[in-house]
Formats: C-alpha cells, structure tokens, sequence
C-alpha cells in the first residue's frame, strides 16, 4: 500500500441518489408487537390484496376461451365437470415437513431428525385454498410446475369425479409494474453498487486475510490506480446477511456444571472484528448492513436491523445503515430488492429442482418475495399487511447466501427488467458481485485466496 | 390377591404410542374416502342406504344360513312358550330374523330318599301350588340320572326330577317353593337345593342347542318356514323348531365374518355457555354418520345432517334441515333404512343415544325411538349398575336397539386399556398417532349460528368424530377379538361388555356339564369376605443389577396347575368319600398343600380340566394357524381368537375363587394358589442347588426375586448368550419336577435389571442377544392420572439412560438439570398439568379441581368446565397454610397473570417420591442429594399480575445484568453493567428467537391440524401436548420482546 501516498491526485468516491423507498421499505419494520395474532390474518391479506391482480390475469389468459371458461368465485363451488377458473392460496401437503408434535414427543428421549435438505416426497399434494376451504389439485399440470405453500395462483380446470380439482393451466400475478430508470449521462463512466454476503466472522471459514482485502478493494486502497478509480465507482456496498456467526458453544466436561445463565459463554470477538470492517469502509462509502440467519438480531422474517449499538465504531459514520432483510432502496432510480437467502432456502426445501436461479426467478412471477412464509419460513403474524408481496418489481433483486453465483437479466411481460443476482457466501467463496447501475450488467470480483 | 385380577389383566401399553405421523386434515381423509367408491358413485347417495336386494329363497328347497349376532326370547301369545329369536346376516348381507320354537326351560331336583315315579304327580301339583301363579306351567316332570357337578361321588349317579316349565319366568318361582319347602304325598316336609335353575333361558337354549355367541346356524330346507310379520323389517323372516337347526361350531369356514353393517356416529348440540347441554333446552344440531361393511377398510356411506345450511363438503352427503324435528327423523329414518348389525360411537351409550331419545320426546318426534330391529320396540335408555371385581362399578345407561349389537369403543377403551386419560383425543393420540383438532363447547354453538361456511367447518369435525370410533375399531380389532370370546366362551356378543367374567365360565361349565351328564346346583352365594392366601412372593433382593437377570416363567401357570392336579368341583373329596370307596392317598386321591383332596385323573377326569384342555389345545391350535395364515384379515381374527382363549382359560380358576359367584369352590382356589406358593419356593430351591460354584458352574446362582409365576434368577455370567443357555436349561431342568403340562420356560433376559420393590422393577428385555425388545416397566407409576406428564416424562428418560445407554450418571445429572429446570420455571406449564374429571360437585372432602371449578364459575361462568368435563389444572403457589386444595388454578389464567407455580410441590409431592424410588436401589442413601444441592440453588419465580402484596407493589426497572434499579434515561442496564450491554442484549435476543421459532412452528402446525390457512385456529384441547406451549409462548414473547426493546440504545 505504500504505492498510494505517492500518487498525487485524489480519485473522488462517486455519489448516487439514495432513496429509502419508504413506502415498500417501511412495511418491513415491526414497530409493536403483538402476538395475540394468529397466521390467518396474514393468509387472508395476501388473498385480498392479489386477488384482483389474479384475477385480471386470469381474464386475459383464459378470458376468451372457447368453451367460454366460468369464473368460480368460492373454491368450494366449483361444480363437477365443468370448465372453470378459481384463485386462492396454495397449500402443499407435505409430510416430511417438520412437525413440532414429533419433535415435542421425542424430546424427552431421542433426539431431533437433523432438518432434512428437503421436504418432497412422493405422497407431497397440491391444494387451492381460499376462505371458504381447500380442493386438491391434479393432473400433469402440477407435477411438472413447481409449487410452495402461500402463494395466490388461479387455475384452470374441472372437478373431476373425485371431487379433485383437474388442472388444465395455471396462472400468476406475474411481475409488478417498474419505473423507468431515467436515462443516465453516457459521458460520465458507469456507477456500481457492491453485493456481498455471508463474511461469516467467527465462523468456520472465514479467513481475515480476505476480509482484509475485500475492505482494501472497497475503499480503494487495493491495486493500481485504475483499479482505484474502479473502486470510486463502487457507489454503495450492501451487506446481504450472516456478517457474523455466532460460534456453537461446546460444553465443557470437565467445568462443574452452572445451572442457570452462563455469562462466559458469550463471545465479543466476531462483533468486533465486524465492527472494526464496516468503519473501514463506512469512512469511504456508504454500506448497509442486512441481518441474515446466523446474525444477532431476530429470527423471524422481516428480520430486523442488527442493533447499531453492537458497532459502537461504525455507527458514528453517516455512511452506515443498518437495514431490514428483506430490505427495498433505490440508487439513482434503480430500484434494490435483497434478501439474505432464507427466502429461497426455503422454497428450495419444497421443490426437487437443485437451480436456486429459477427459484428467485419464480418470485418474481409470483409477485411474492417469501410465499412460504409463514408455513416453514418464520414470520411474524402481521395483521393488516403482508410485506412480502413484490408491488413494485425491483431493477436489481439479489439473494444472499446462496451455493454458488448464478445471475441472469429477467425481462417482465410489460418490459420490466430485473437482474436476478444469486450471490455465494463471501467466507466459502471469496466472491462477491458488482452489479452496473446504468446498463444492469453484472459480474463476479474474486478475493479467494487459494 | 383378586381373583379376577388375572383374567383381566389389561393390555398396558407399553413404552411410547406411535410416533405422531404428519397428519393431514381430515377433509384429506374425506376425499381418499371417496376415491375407492367411485363404483357405487350415485346421484343420489340415499341409494345407498338399503341392503343388497334379497336374492329369492324358497324355504322348501333353499337351505337358509346366516351368522347370527343376537339373540332374545319372547313368550308366543298364541302357544304361551318362549321363542327365541335369533337376529343375523346371512352371506350375502342380507338381514334374517329366526324365529325358534319349541325350546322349554327346565331344572333339576334331586328326587328325595324313597321318591318313586309314582310320586311325580302328587309331587306335580304340590309344586305347581307352590309358584304362584303358576297354574298349568309344569309342562313335565320327568325321572333322570344325573350327578352333581360338586364333589366326587364314586362316579354314582343319582336320581333327579327333572322340571319343564312353561315360562322361564316362573323358573325362579319355582326354585324359592322348592328351597321354601312343601309338603306332598308321603313327604310332609320336603325341601331341597334346585340345580340349573339359576341359568337364564336364553344361555340354556343356547347350550343345549349347541349355539354359541355369533356363530352360524343352517335352516336346512323344508324345515323351516317364512312368517309374515309386521313388527319387524328384515329382509327374511322365518320359524323353525329348536330340534331342526344346525348350529356350526365357529371352526375352520365356519369362522368366518358376515359383511356386517357397522355404523359409527357421533352428535353436536349447541349447549349453552358454561352448562352441560341439556336435552330439554340445548337443540341437537349436527348428526355425522358413517357406514362401513365389516371386513372393508373405508366407509360406503358418509353423511352428515344440519340444522341450517351447510356448505358442501367432498366425499360426503351433506343434508340441511330447516327444523330440528325433521332432522331427528330423518336420521332414524336413516338408521332403519340402512339398518346396521353394529352400532359404535365414543360414548354413545352414555351421551349420544339418551340425549337424542330425550330430545326427541321433548321434540315430540313420535317416529324416533324406534332404532332397533323390531318395529314395536321403543329404544330407550335405562340406568344400569355394573359391578364386577375386574372391572370396578360403573354406571352406565344401556340402550336398548334389538337386532343391533352396540360397541361404545369408550367402554371397551375402559375396559380393555389402562390409560392416563379415556377423551377421544388422548385415545386418538395413543392408538392412532393422531392428535384431533378439539373444538371448545362454548365454541360450537357459535360456529353453528354463523354462516354456511362455519357450520360446514363444525360439520367436518364432527364427520372426524364419527369417523375416529371406527378407525380406533379397526386397528384395536375390538369388533374381531369381542366377536371371537363370544365363539370360544359361547355367550351372546352382548353380554361380553354388560357383564363381567363369570358368565363366560358359567357358560363353559354348563356346556361341559350337559355334555357329561353332571348337573349344576344352584348355589345362592353368601358373599362371605373368606379370604384366602394368594400367591407368593419371594422377597426382592433390590437393587440395579448389570449383569443379565434371566426370568423363568410357568406358562398358564393357574390353568396347568388345575390340569396337572386334577382340580375341579367334580374331583373334590370330602373324607366320608375316601373311607366309603378305601381309596388310598397319592394313587386315587391327592392332597393339595392346602389339605384339600382330590381324586386323581385315573379315577375321574375333572371338567374343569377338560375345559382348560380344550381351552389350551384350541388356543395352540388358533396359534399354529396364526403363523401359517398370511390374509391379515383372517390373521386378525386368530389373534383375536388366541387371545379370547388364554384370557377365557385364566379366568376359570377366578371363578371358583369368586366368593360371590354362581359356584364358588374356594378348596380348588386355594389349592391351585398353594401349588403355586409350593412351586415358586421349589423352583428357587432347584435352580440355587444346582447352579453353583461346587457343581462346577462358574457362579453360584441366585433367585432375586419371584412373584406367582415367575422367578428372577441371576447365574451371574455378563454374557447375555450364555445366560439365555443357563436359563433354558434350568427350565428344562426345574420342568421335570412337576407334573405335566406344568412347564416353567425360559422366556426372556433383562439386562440390566432395576428391582426397586415387589413388583416394580424395570428392565431392557431381550429374547435374543443381538437386539434387546424393549424397556419393560413394572408397576412404575408412569400412567397414574393424578401425576403430571413431567414425572411420566423424568421417569421415562432416567429409565432409558440407566437402563438402556447403562448411563447412571447421566440419568443423575438429567434429574438435576430437570429438578435445576423446574425450579427456574423453565418446563413446559403442559408437563405440569393435572387434569380430573369433574364427576360431581358434591364430594365430602374439597378437592383441589372441583374448588377450582367454584372459582372458575365466579370468574366467567362461560368457559367455567361443566360437570363432565375434565379439569384441568397446575399447584401454585399459596400463602403459608394455604390448604392444598386452594392452591390449584387454571393453567391458562396462570399463564396470563404470571402466577407463580409451586415449583417445590412438584418437586416434593410429584416427582420426588418417583424419583427416590428408582434411585435408591442404585445410590442407595445418596439418592437423596439428588433432591438438594446446587442445582436446587438458583430459583425463578414470575411475577404475578395480581394478588397478595402486589397491591402495593410499584414497577420499578431494575438493570438486566445487575437487578439495579435503575436511574433516569437508563433504559436497560446501569452505568456498572454498560460495558455488558452487547453480552445481555445478545442473551435476550436468543431468549426471543427461540420464543419465535416456538411461536412460528406451534402455531402452523396448529394451522395444518386444523387443515385451513386462511381461518383462525379455535381447537382448544388440553390433551394436546401443544395447546399450552402455544398459549405460553404467546404470552412469552411478548413479554420477552417488551424486554428486549428496553434497549433502544445503551
């Protein structure tokens, strides 16, 4: 780094336009809580509010079918034999899902299955659920589709003699409407913003020598000059969960057992090291920090920010924002959607597909970010809104934590265009992405250091 | 020792109930219901409702068979003699009324000293004057040889007057004149002791015919002829004379089932908030209904009737009444037009049947209580009393439906299973792995005056709980195993849930007698409390023993013992006898340890052992065929039949001891008990003189403990293999010292062994040395209701640590962490509970449910428990002198006032006791320290919401790392413990994420149970091991998040 000094001229960070895009934003955070509230308020939302879309794209799908195919209003009224089209909740009947009753009755003694990878089986079975009740689904129709429980689909088919709901096609709300970027001046070079995720401090992987370097890469004290100056267009860097992982404490045999709290198990260290990083970069760009599984903040989805008091450094810096995951802004008008991957982690545990892309892709037909939520995917009981549901389709949509990096430009029906980043985990890979603000481009810097 | 004890012995369930599969919703079940019947699929699903069409039977050239499956008698008002009439099904499902004539009643008299047959009419018309009356009801008196069953006789036999009487009725009459005493030509003062007058009629047509309970009878053709009857509608009606039916042993086809109609159902009323619903006010709303044919896996008729408008629901018929009148009628309507052989439901004998009866007399619904086969017979419910030593007293309502046999699988859990708890639920829980969504009664009438969608969700629970009774029929295999000790103890189906044991054996002896020529008296029993020395127990060397305990059992040991020895009534001596024929001792005649005589099998072959022969033979027999059968139907119904055998066979030496029994013989009782004292003493003498270090065996045996019919012996090897050898071989041994067919097997190794105390011991039992069978427990209070579910739970895990990951020290320390747990307020409020029935409200002495009750109406009559229902309930904690009864409480309330629970009650009242008992015999006097020491050290106590001193207490916060109370503008922790701010804050965010998960993971699956997403959960089951997590984690979390947010900054 000695090099640095003896350049004379100064290569200015670059600015973009952040915007907290507070109306989808603000939905994720849980100011009181309240938890007389059971999971129907939140299912019933859901329905009420893609309702309507469903049902316009159900008209302009199968509106001007011949035989002329009727609306059913209720699940429930569907009448044997005759060609309709319904809309409601998915519901997967699924054994292998974990059920706390079994637990509860082997607690006592034997210990808890580890968490399959996936919940499919053969005897899995799709239901339509709306308020008035469930119908099963069949046909080929929904063997090939992949479905999860939670999200709102309208199907086009006949109850057959079993009182089965046969499955002719299905339909989504599809992708959610897109403001135009404004165009950007094309003299000016091309702004980034940085996607990282799983640092994984205190982890099993993490290896402070990459930190190191990514930190440098961020705040452009890595390479030559023009790599320096490709640092300066890295406008804001986010942080897509498990920052930290907090260490698995192994008893210790030969201590005398304490009954009650042990304050000794409690390790500062990652918090710190983590700490010590944001205020590295924070001094020269803006970041903000998601939580994600192994972090220290809530465990139900929204997750919220990690609290800023445990970076007593970082958050002194302006720069530094600590945020929801999932978690909505906007650089220059292009709109972000990440989360730190328990989204997909969870839908993938539903379905036998191994492409984790497809999944995030999905989502976004779905117009719904976490539909297995609440079912698998633990969530709070929101009353009056469900703030998963995509309203606006984001420019640039990644998911954190994922096996590996994948990405791939998604065009919508009405021309929305979303870059769909799989981002891997930085402790296991070294990986991180950088994604352009102007052209959506997309691609991989490696820290690796083996 | 009980005598009936044995006989009853009740299946206990072992271990764990099956694991709790993932359930899906009942409407899931409806649908794969419907799936298998598309055949029979019909516009119209009333058209279901009748039987098969009659094919055509001449009875001139037809033969007519059918199974039948009850029985009563009538008296012919045209002849004035009984008829019998038998209600069946013949093979093809068709519904058969026999009408069965000709058959009188008789008894037996022994014909006095110098009685000549000259002396039968004057002896006629003495008796005739002596039943009241009873003009004309002697039909014959006739001259027999006979003997008396009681005592032997030299095998003589002597005359008898046997009497034929006109009406069963008068039989008893007739016996009181007789033992009353009257005098006749040449006999001024005659009185004596009647035989075979004490047997119902039906019983003695059913033995003297040969029939037994739900066998097959054959109408050859051109004997039997069709009758024309209005009184009843089955499809073939006919009469026959007794003399002209063939009766088929249940053997080989003839073991076969007919196509039975079972009909499971269950009602809802709309009851009113906090009362029991009353049949005079409270409507009947819904009516779920299912029919099945015996032998099919699911029902063909599914239906459910509703007062009001019901949404549709798959698979099933739905029917909507606008009155409930209608909807009354229509389901009698219902019941005749489908006309079941079996009637089940849970409870229904009790609840379902009497209150729609009732409900419809209030209703004026005039067509209703006709149920039964017969069009003339009103169905009623009548209070009974049942009492039998096995079975304890119960009262009960018994309903009669003539032609339809009733299993109210409540009863038959009751009887058959010993559980901690009988709610459909619980039973659910245990034998289906199921937990059933349970709606609360106040609940119920709100879903009913709701829409068409909320009474379809009450429709579906109720179909689930029409559906459950005959699911729980089909795996228990009740309907089989009843049907079988019906066959095999020859008494009518019926009797096997109204009565007890006895009349299973009065049946087989009278069988035995008739056939053999012995006549039975009639014994008008004392009820004497002689008791009579039991069976013994060698002392228990107590202690955990880890090396392998090799257990020798005697098989059947009361039945081989009767059988060896020859005991019966018919081989007794009293000494006059054994003088009369010089019969010399241990060749003509035995003496029992007891000192009781009786004569050898040389002499005369018991009955008694004749029927425990038959008995046995049978039930290997039934074995034998068990391993070769592969249809698991027909395998159903040998399991069935063995085990009605071996339960029949070891009821017989319960008879003869039953004091207040139909005969009584207490000689042979207490005989057959002091063989077995003799032979256990033996048995340890044999294997502790042989299995020693002097005979050239590696260890000198010892025998640790033995009870009745089996003995404990340690040979002292480690090796599992060779301590199988030893066993084997000394019971081969120890074998040859008795007399056939004693036989003493070897039978199992526990390894290792905890002997805590007469029979209570625990131990891993292997039968072979490479996998162990199971953990068996004895007498460890695991299931008793009045213990929480914790201790079942501690219990539980410790014995599994000791004894199967011979882990003692780790049971130690999960005892202390369970113990350090409990007092920190860290179990699960569920495993605390203690639920009681609220049977009535007026015991002498308080009780802590029914106090909680009173309060609980004071609070909120509307959710108050009602009598009947269970209380449930958890100790908390009360003022000093508090009496016991004061200090229980609402789970629920406690949950959401935060009041303390009495952790030391558990501790002392609940789980100590339990706990010492299992580890004394390890740690002998250090198990105490489990009770004390450091992990009882650090105690949690919430603090309530209400009560006491809280009046005057004011909230202060206090620092959540140093309890501090804390100064203005601090929000969590004080200026000490600022630098400790990450460390708590991280403690209670782990703290609320796992309330989280809990929250998150009870409440889907509460949402999945149910089978509904979009509607709110209402179940409110207190069986279910969830129901109180989830409303504690409720309540937890937002206590714990209201922590948490206490550090907004720091």
């Amino acid at each position: 780094m000695s090099n640095m000094t003896s350049d004379p001229s100064t290569i200015e960070r670059r600015k973009a336009t952040f915007d907290s895009l507070g109306s989808l934003q603000e939905n994720f955070v849980i100011s009181t809580r309240d938890y007389k509230l059971q999971y129907a308020h939140l299912y019933y939302m859901r329905l009420m509010l893609m309702r309507p879309i469903l049902l316009q794209q159900a008209i302009k799908k199968w509106g001007s079918l011949d035989p002329k195919a009727k609306h059913v209003d209720k699940v429930l009224d569907v009448q044997q034999g005759e060609i309709s089209y319904l809309v409601g909740t998915v519901y997967m009947e699924m054994k292998m899902k974990p059920n706390i009753l079994n637990d509860i009755t082997k607690d006592h003694w034997i210990t808890a299955q580890p968490d399959r990878p996936k919940y499919t089986d053969d005897s899995d079975s799709v239901y339509l659920e709306d308020e008035s009740g469930r119908v099963k689904l069949t046909g080929a129709k929904v063997n090939q589709d992949l479905f999860v429980t939670g999200v709102i689909m309208g199907v086009l088919g006949s109850e057959d003699t079993n009182g089965d709901f046969q499955v002719v096609d299905v339909c989504y709300a599809g992708e959610g409407a897109q403001e135009q970027p404004a165009p950007m001046e094309t003299d000016e070079a091309d702004k980034y913003v940085a996607l990282v995720s799983g640092l994984g401090i205190g982890g099993n992987e993490f290896k402070p020598l990459e930190l190191d370097l990514l930190a440098e890469f961020l705040t452009g004290e890595l390479g030559n000059t023009k790599e320096q100056i490709d640092s300066a267009n890295i406008v804001r860097v986010v942080l897509a969960g498990n920052s930290i992982v907090t260490p698995e404490i192994i008893e210790d045999d030969t201590k005398a057992k304490k009954y009650g709290y042990d304050r000794s198990t409690y390790i500062t260290e990652p918090a710190n090291i983590l700490d010590r990083f944001l205020q590295d970069i924070g001094s020269s760009v803006s970041v903000d920090i998601m939580p994600g599984e192994s972090d220290p903040s809530s465990v139900t989805m929204p997750q919220q920010p990690i609290h800023s008091a445990l970076f007593p450094s970082a958050r002194l810096y302006s720069t530094f924002q600590s945020v929801t995951n999932p978690y909505w802004s906007s650089l220059d008008n292009i709109s972000l959607l990440g989360t730190s991957g328990q989204t997909i982690d969870d839908i993938y545990k539903y379905v036998k597909s191994e492409d984790r892309l497809q999944m995030a892709i999905k989502t976004l037909n779905w117009r719904h970010m976490a539909p297995t939520a609440p079912d698998t995917l633990w969530c709070y009981p929101f009353k009056d809104r469900d703030p998963f549901i995509m309203k606006e389709t984001p420019h640039i949509y990644f998911i954190g934590n994922q096996d590996k990096f994948a990405t791939e430009l998604v065009e919508g029906s009405q021309g929305q265009k979303t870059r769909v980043v799989m981002l891997p985990s930085f402790a296991a890979t070294g990986t991180i992405a950088l994604v352009n603000l102007r052209t959506l481009e997309c691609h991989s810097v490696s820290f690796a250091t083996k | 020792m009980s005598e009936e004890s044995h006989a009853a012995k009740k299946r206990r369930m072992n271990g764990r109930s099956s694991q709790l599969e993932s359930q899906p919703s009942f409407l899931d079940d409806l649908e794969m219901l419907q799936e298998t019947n598309q055949a029979t699929k019909v516009d119209d699903p009333s058209l279901l409702w009748a039987r098969p069409t009659l094919p055509k039977l001449n009875p001139s050239t037809d033969a007519l068979i059918f199974q039948q499956i009850e029985a009563d008698e009538y008296m012919s008002s045209a002849t004035q003699t009984p008829v019998v009439r038998f209600f069946g099904i013949t093979e093809t499902g068709n519904s058969v009324i026999c009408h069965v004539t000709g058959f009188l009643p008789y008894f037996y008299v022994p014909a006095p000293v110098g009685f000549k047959l000259d002396n039968i009419t004057a002896f006629k018309d003495a008796l005739e004057r002596g039943i009241e009356k009873g003009f004309n009801t002697i039909v014959k008196i006739e001259w027999k040889l006979k003997e008396s069953i009681y005592g032997y006789h030299g095998g003589e036999q002597s005359p008898f007057l046997k009497v034929t009487l006109k009406d069963p009725k008068n039989i008893a009459a007739a016996k009181r004149a007789i033992e009353r005493g009257f005098s006749f030509e040449g006999f001024p003062d005659f009185t004596a002791q009647t035989y075979e007058s004490n047997l119902a009629y039906l019983l003695r047509f059913m033995i003297d015919c040969k029939v037994t309970g739900a066998n097959w009878i054959e109408l050859p053709s051109g004997t039997y002829k069709s009758r024309e009857d209005r009184n009843s509608n089955a499809q073939i009606n006919v009469e026959i004379s007794y003399e002209k039916i063939i009766s088929h042993q249940p053997e080989g086809d003839w073991s076969k089932i007919a196509p039975l109609r079972i009909m499971s159902f269950d009602i809802e009323c709309a009851g009113r908030k906090g009362i029991f619903p009353e049949a005079k006010i409270d409507p009947v709303i819904q009516i779920a209904t299912m029919v099945t044919v015996q032998g099919e896996s699911k029902p063909f008729i599914r239906n459910v009737m509703v007062l009001n408008t019901c949404s549709h629901i798959v698979g099933t018929h739905t029917m909507s009444f606008d009155k409930e009148e209608k909807l009354l009628e229509a389901w009698s309507d219902f019941v005749r037009a489908v006309d079941p052989d079996v009637v089940i439901g849970y409870n229904t004998s009790n609840f379902d049947f009497p209150y729609l009866l009732d409900r419809a007399r209030h209703l004026g619904v005039l067509k209703f209580p006709f149920l039964g086969r017969l069009n003339d017979v009103r169905t009623e419910a009548k209070d009974t009393k049942f009492s039998s030593k096995a079975y304890g007293n119960r009262e009960n309502k018994t309903i009669n439906m003539e032609g339809r046999l009733q299993l109210d699988m409540l009863q038959v859990m009751q009887r058959d299973y010993k559980l901690r708890s009988y709610t459909l639920n619980s039973v659910c829980a245990q034998f289906l792995g199921e937990q059933k969504e349970d709606v609360h009664h106040s609940i119920i009438t709100e879903l009913q005056n709701g829409n068409e969608e909320t009474r379809r969700r009450l429709a579906i629970y109720c179909l689930k709980d029409a559906y459950l009774p005959q699911r729980l029929m089909d795996k228990l295999m009740c309907l089989i195993n009843y049907i079988e000790m019906a066959r095999v103890t020859g008494v009518p189906f019926n009797y096997l849930l109204a009565r007890g044991q006895q009349i299973k054996v009065v049946s087989q002896l009278y069988r035995k007698a008739f056939e053999k020529d012995f006549v039975i008296p009639a014994v008008n029993s004392q009820g004497t409390e002689d008791q009579y020395e039991g069976a013994t127990v060698i002392e228990p060397r107590k202690g955990y023993y880890d090396v392998p305990i090799a257990t020798l059992d005697f098989a059947s040991l009361y039945p081989s013992i009767m059988m060896a020895h020859n005991l019966c009534y018919t081989t007794l001596l009293t000494g006059g006898i054994i003088q009369k024929y010089n019969l010399v001792k241990d060749v003509d005649y035995v003496v029992t340890p007891n000192n009781d005589a009786f004569v050898t099998a040389n002499r005369r072959k018991g009955v008694l052992p004749i029927i425990l022969e038959d008995l046995l033979s049978a039930r290997k027999r039934a074995k034998a065929d068990l391993k070769k059968e592969t249809d698991p139907f027909k395998r159903a119904v040998l399991d069935g039949r063995q085990l009605a055998l071996k339960i029949s066979a070891n009821s017989v030496y319960g008879f003869t001891g039953a004091t207040v029994g139909k005969l009584p013989c207490l000689q042979i009782s207490s005989s057959v008990t002091s063989y077995g004292r003799v032979m256990i003493e033996q048995t340890k003498q044999a294997v502790e003189s042989k299995y020693t270090i002097e005979n050239g065996y590696e260890h000198t045996a010892e025998v640790i403990y033995g009870d009745t019919d089996s003995v404990m012996v340690k040979f002292g090897v480690k090796d599992l293999k060779k301590a199988m050898e030893l066993g084997r071989e000394a019971a081969e041994h120890v074998t040859k010292q008795f007399i056939r067919p004693i036989n003493l097997e070897f039978e199992k190794v526990y390894y290792p062994y905890l002997l805590i105390n007469k029979k209570r011991y625990a131990g891993l039992y292997w039968t072979n040395p490479d996998k162990y069978d199971k953990m068996d427990t004895k007498g460890i209070e695991t299931v008793r209701r009045d213990n929480c579910r914790l201790v079942q739970n501690v219990i539980d895990t410790c014995l599994r640590k000791i004894l199967i990951d011979k882990d003692v020290i780790g049971a130690q320390d999960y005892t202390k962490q369970i113990i350090a747990d409990l007092l920190q307020n860290k179990i699960d409020m569920a495993q605390l509970v203690i639920t009681k029935a609220l049977s009535k409200t007026d015991y002498a002495n308080k009780q802590a449910h029914v106090e909680l009750a009173e309060r609980m109406k004071i609070r909120d009559a509307g959710s108050a428990p009602a009598l009947g229902d269970r209380v449930a309930y958890v100790i908390i904690k009360g003022g000093k002198g508090t009496a016991a009864y004061d200090k229980s409480e609402d789970p629920l309330y406690v949950l959401e006032k935060n009041i303390p629970i009495d952790t030391m009650y558990y501790l002392d009242n609940q789980l100590s006791n339990p706990l010492l008992r299992i580890f004394e015999p390890i740690l002998g006097e250090r198990a105490k320290s489990l009770l004390s020491g450091d992990h009882t050290r650090t105690i949690q106590v919430s603090t309530p919401s209400i009560g006491g001193l809280m009046k005057f207490a004011v909230r202060t916060a206090t620092c959540l790392g140093c309890k501090t109370p804390l100064k203005n503008g601090e929000s969590a922790v004080c200026v000490n413990c600022k630098g400790r701010a990450p460390e708590l804050y991280q403690k209670q965010q782990t703290i609320v994420n796992n309330l989280e998960v809990r929250f998150s993971r009870l409440w889907t699956q509460c949402q999945r149970c149910q089978g509904s997403l979009h509607q709110e959960v209402l179940c409110t089951s207190k069986d279910c091991p969830i129901f109180y997590m989830r409303k504690k984690v409720q309540k937890e979390i937002q206590d714990s998040s209201a922590t948490l947010d206490r550090f907004l900054d720091w």
